[in-house]
């Protein structure tokens, strides 16, 4: 089911797999979504104060800026959802956009998670475990959230990741190339000149070779001058190779003559060779040695996007060449973009840092999940509503930690079990009877009703909490507390032996 | 009954909670360590009803049906108990052998005492009889941790029964008042109107319509549809490769030949011509293997043709030369005898025979089942072949009829037996460009 725009999930005619029915998943996820709305607003802190006049003025808690945070870890984990929705798609738009719409939330969200758990650890917890839960029911939404759906994901955003660094290299180098094509230019020595004339020559020839190997000049040909078209092309190839080899060559016997000084006589008794190594660096001469390879090279990459966008659609090489394309657009565009939407003024290093160590941290941590799988710690097919229920668990001992009031961190903790309540139960309608029949009116009534149970308990157990700060003292409420969850689960192990002696006999 | 295990998580939140509690000294989180616990007792105290008292009813619409055709199932669980069910589950028992069309045979829902809950689902009936078993119906607790496995008895409709001459009248019913007599397109003697023309001298003064005299004083000759005589020879080809499904739990396309040709039969014989059956492609007891009827007239005639097809749209052997069971064929027809070949034209085997018999001076008819996909690729390449073929029969100077889902077969048998070009003596085109 789509909220909007086009559906990220791909449901099966089977129907005996995927995500939970509809109604059970609207459910959990408007329950996370209320208590993260409602724990980062604290709308009870919230009043109304009269300056002497008779219009009132909000009063508008501090802790109410935590609602800040929530909306980007929502904007974030939203993005993220989508991006290892579609890194599952074959075709090459949707697996580029899938990269660029993970790899950067993702390596923002990692980041500013990791910086709030050094800086202030309880609303790291608090938010991670809200973060957690959010990817969770999203990418059970989309019918990602096992482990066949993370792996080509994470496949890809190392892909794009090595992208980056390598197209960030290359960057750097063409930069040197640049500054070293200016200083020959500009060089007044002969002997300068000439060494830049050869490795430019050399790098040229090799631009050249490559954008002829990728040219489809054969194929164009008409067939009755292929012949002489060939014979052409292997003179060119012979000659490029005679200029890189010479080229290196070149650079290695004048090396040690130059240490020799054999070029100072040379200058000495040729009078004329300076002006004519010279004249090798010279602007027009260079501009005409690098503009023949880059122009190869380019026409080449020219032919190559044609013919990968005239090819019908194949996955694996598609998967392979969406992370280096989305690595050149990120290393250009999007990189400089994250960097000026950073939230928080944090010193250049430590973005800097998350920025190259992000993407690693994602990749660790989504390969965790997978490897959980895999182990069985996660349930093989109920692995996003698990994660979500956890992610639940964890923002409540977070809310706790970070001071929020008793009855809510009970309510938080009500949240995680019916998120899972209602996520595993749709998943087994969605197992037993499949997506075709309409089921909403059972998943409503057992929504109904674990949400009554919740709603019931957090009343009961939230006087409780109301009564631990007003009537008895901190120690022996933690006392009777701990005694009371003990005595409970000694409780129910001994009606569950009973209950399952009933249903034998 | 079956007790899950979903809500061991719960007693791993508790410790969670509890731990963290006591290492933090939060009171809240020892308190939250409370909630996973009571979920656990919700699910574990709650069981699933053992006696559910549910009725359930199953409505077959049609329960005798043809190949090929949609049959509607309707099932309806009804709850006779005092108590609510807070979920029931119910899956029905589909035959193997065939395919839900539209809708689910499944349902989840909530039922309180009296209420009722339907499922409906359509399904394309397969030659035979299909036995419908008991639904699988399965209640849980309130929690939804406990399950109990339901096995309750069905009224109503338990089977469908597909058969090729499900939409004829019985055999020993008898046929129409038309003895003898096949229309034609061109005008003549008859009952029927078909066209006036100006008066000849010589024509019977019952034929002269006397209202146009009294408008226009001018004579003029009432001309009817002209009936004649024919024999046909039904020929279904019955080999392996036709016996191709356009998806899983439909029929074959030699059940829907089959089938299309016991209407043939059928209307063939009640108009009183002589029908003659060859199935092509089963290892028969005529010659070189053939499923042979000779042609004759009768409800005798009609019952053993659907013998006939009947084994052929259940052979699984082939047989040894289709080709010479092609040539055989042509010694068995008798001279001025029409040839209605039932073929899905999946290869060119069909096409050639048809060629052949076109040049012996057969009239010939095809009528071919479409049982192509074509939402893949292959399957729209094999369709324009299919496509191919078709045009090449109507080359020969034969009527061809693309029978395709969904066009009512009557529609189709209509078109494919009108009289015309198929009655001997009349033109015969030559192969590969018929001047009809």
């Amino acid at each position: 089911m789509a909220l909007f725009g086009p559906r990220l999930d791909r449901p099966t005619a089977l129907g005996d797999e995927g995500r939970p029915r509809a109604t059970s998943l609207t459910v959990a996820s408007l329950l996370v979504f209320t208590a993260l709305i409602v724990s980062t607003t604290c709308p009870w802190n919230y009043g109304l104060r009269f300056d002497g006049g008779i219009v009132p003025t909000l009063v508008v808690p501090a802790c109410a800026s935590l609602g800040q945070f929530a909306l980007g870890i929502a904007t974030l984990t939203g993005l993220m959802t989508a991006g290892v929705a579609l890194s599952n798609r074959e075709r090459f738009a949707s697996l580029f956009i899938g990269q660029i719409i993970l790899l950067p939330p993702g390596t923002a969200l990692v980041g500013g998670l990791a910086a709030m758990l050094f800086v202030r650890p309880a609303y790291g917890v608090f938010f991670g475990g809200f973060a957690i839960a959010l990817l969770a029911l999203g990418s059970t939404w989309t019918d990602t959230a096992s482990a066949s759906s993370v792996r080509p994901a994470l496949f890809q955003e190392g892909l794009t990741y090595v992208s980056i660094l390598l197209w960030a290299a290359f960057g750097v180098m063409v930069y040197l190339a640049v500054l070293l094509v200016r200083a020959t230019v500009s060089a007044t020595d002969p002997t300068v000149a000439l060494f830049v004339f050869l490795l430019l020559v050399g790098a040229s020839a090799i631009l050249t070779r490559i954008g002829l190997r990728w040219l489809p000049i054969r194929q164009l040909t008409q067939r009755h001058r292929r012949a002489t078209v060939d014979a052409v092309l292997a003179r060119v190839r012979r000659i490029d190779t005679i200029l890189i080899v010479g080229s290196v060559v070149g650079v290695v016997v004048a090396l040690p003559l130059s240490f020799l000084g054999v070029f100072s006589i040379l200058y000495r008794v040729v009078p004329f060779v300076p002006a004519v190594f010279r004249l090798f660096g010279s602007g027009p001469v260079v501009a005409v040695v690098v503009g023949l390879g880059l122009f190869s090279v380019l026409l080449g990459l020219v032919a190559l996007g044609v013919r990968r966008l005239t090819r019908p659609v194949e996955t694996r090489s598609n998967r392979l060449l969406a992370p280096f394309v989305a690595g050149l657009f990120l290393t250009l565009g999007m990189l400089p973009f994250t960097f000026s939407l950073l939230p928080i003024p944090l010193p250049v290093t430590v973005v800097v840092l998350a920025v190259l160590f992000g993407p690693i941290a994602l990749y660790v941590i989504g390969w965790t999940l997978v490897l959980a799988e895999y182990a069985s710690i996660l349930p093989a097919r109920a692995g996003g509503p698990a994660l979500a229920a956890g992610g639940m668990v964890v923002a409540t001992v977070g809310a706790a930690l970070i001071g929020l009031p008793g009855p809510l961190v009970v309510a938080l903790a009500a949240v995680a079990m019916i998120v899972w309540d209602v996520s595993a139960f749709g998943l087994g309608v969605t197992a037993e009877l499949g997506h075709l029949p309409e089921t909403r009116r059972l998943e409503l009534f057992h929504a109904v009703v674990a949400v009554a149970v919740g709603a019931v308990t957090v009343l009961v157990v939230g006087l409780l909490a109301v009564a631990r700060t007003t009537v008895a003292g901190d120690r022996a409420v933690l006392v009777a507390a701990g005694l009371a969850v003990f005595g409970v689960l000694v409780l129910l192990l001994g009606v569950r032996g009973y209950a399952a002696r009933e249903a034998m006999d | 009954m079956q007790e899950s295990t979903r809500w061991r998580g719960a007693v791993a939140a508790a410790i969670v909670f509890a731990a963290a509690g006591i290492a933090a000294r939060s009171g809240p989180l020892l308190l939250a360590g409370i909630v996973p616990l009571v979920y656990l007792a919700y699910g574990l105290l709650s069981s699933a009803p053992t006696e559910a008292t549910l009725s359930v009813t199953r409505h077959v619409d049609p329960e005798l049906s043809p190949p090929g055709t949609p049959v509607h199932v309707t099932l309806t669980v009804t709850n006779e108990g005092e108590h609510g069910l807070s979920d029931v589950r119910v899956v029905d028992s589909v035959p193997t052998d065939l395919a839900v069309l539209r809708g689910s045979p499944r349902l989840g829902t909530t039922l309180e005492p009296g209420a009722s809950a339907t499922v409906e689902y359509v399904v394309v009936a397969r030659r035979g009889v299909h036995e419908f078993e008991p639904p699988t119906v399965r209640v849980r607790s309130l929690g939804g941790t406990s399950v109990t496995t339901l096995g309750p008895a069905v009224s109503g409709g338990t089977e469908l029964v597909c058969r090729l001459d499900a939409e004829a009248p019985p055999i020993d019913d008898h046929g129409s008042q038309f003895v003898g007599q096949l229309t034609t397109d061109d005008p003549g003697e008859g009952l029927t109107f078909h066209s006036t023309r100006e008066y000849r001298r010589g024509d019977d003064a019952s034929r002269i319509d006397w209202r146009n005299y009294a408008k226009r004083n001018e004579l003029a000759t009432v001309n009817y549809e002209q009936r004649l005589a024919a024999t046909v020879v039904l020929v279904v080809d019955a080999r392996p490769i036709s016996r191709a499904v356009p998806g899983p739990g439909r029929p074959t396309a030699v059940e829907l030949s089959a089938y299309a040709a016991t209407h043939a039969v059928r209307d063939l014989l009640r108009a009183g011509h002589e029908v003659g059956v060859a199935v092509v492609g089963t290892d028969g007891s005529g010659p070189a293997g053939l499923r042979w009827l000779p042609p004759a007239s009768g409800e005798r005639q009609r019952s053993q043709a659907l013998e006939i097809f009947e084994t052929a749209a259940e052979a699984t052997a082939s047989a040894p030369d289709t080709d010479q069971q092609m040539t055989e064929l042509l010694g068995l027809v008798p001279a001025g005898a029409q040839l209605a070949l039932f073929s899905p034209l999946l290869d060119d085997r069909p096409v050639t025979a048809l060629e052949t018999w076109r040049s012996q001076g057969f009239p010939g008819v095809v009528l071919s089942p479409d049982v192509v996909t074509d939402n893949t690729v292959s399957g729209q390449f094999e369709q324009l072949q299919r496509h191919t073929r078709l045009a090449r029969c109507q080359a020969t100077g034969a009527r061809v009829m693309d029978w395709r889902r969904g066009t009512a077969l009557p529609l189709a048998l209509e078109y494919a037996f009108a009289a015309h070009e198929r009655l001997p003596g009349q033109r015969q085109a030559g192969i590969g460009g018929g001047s009809l």
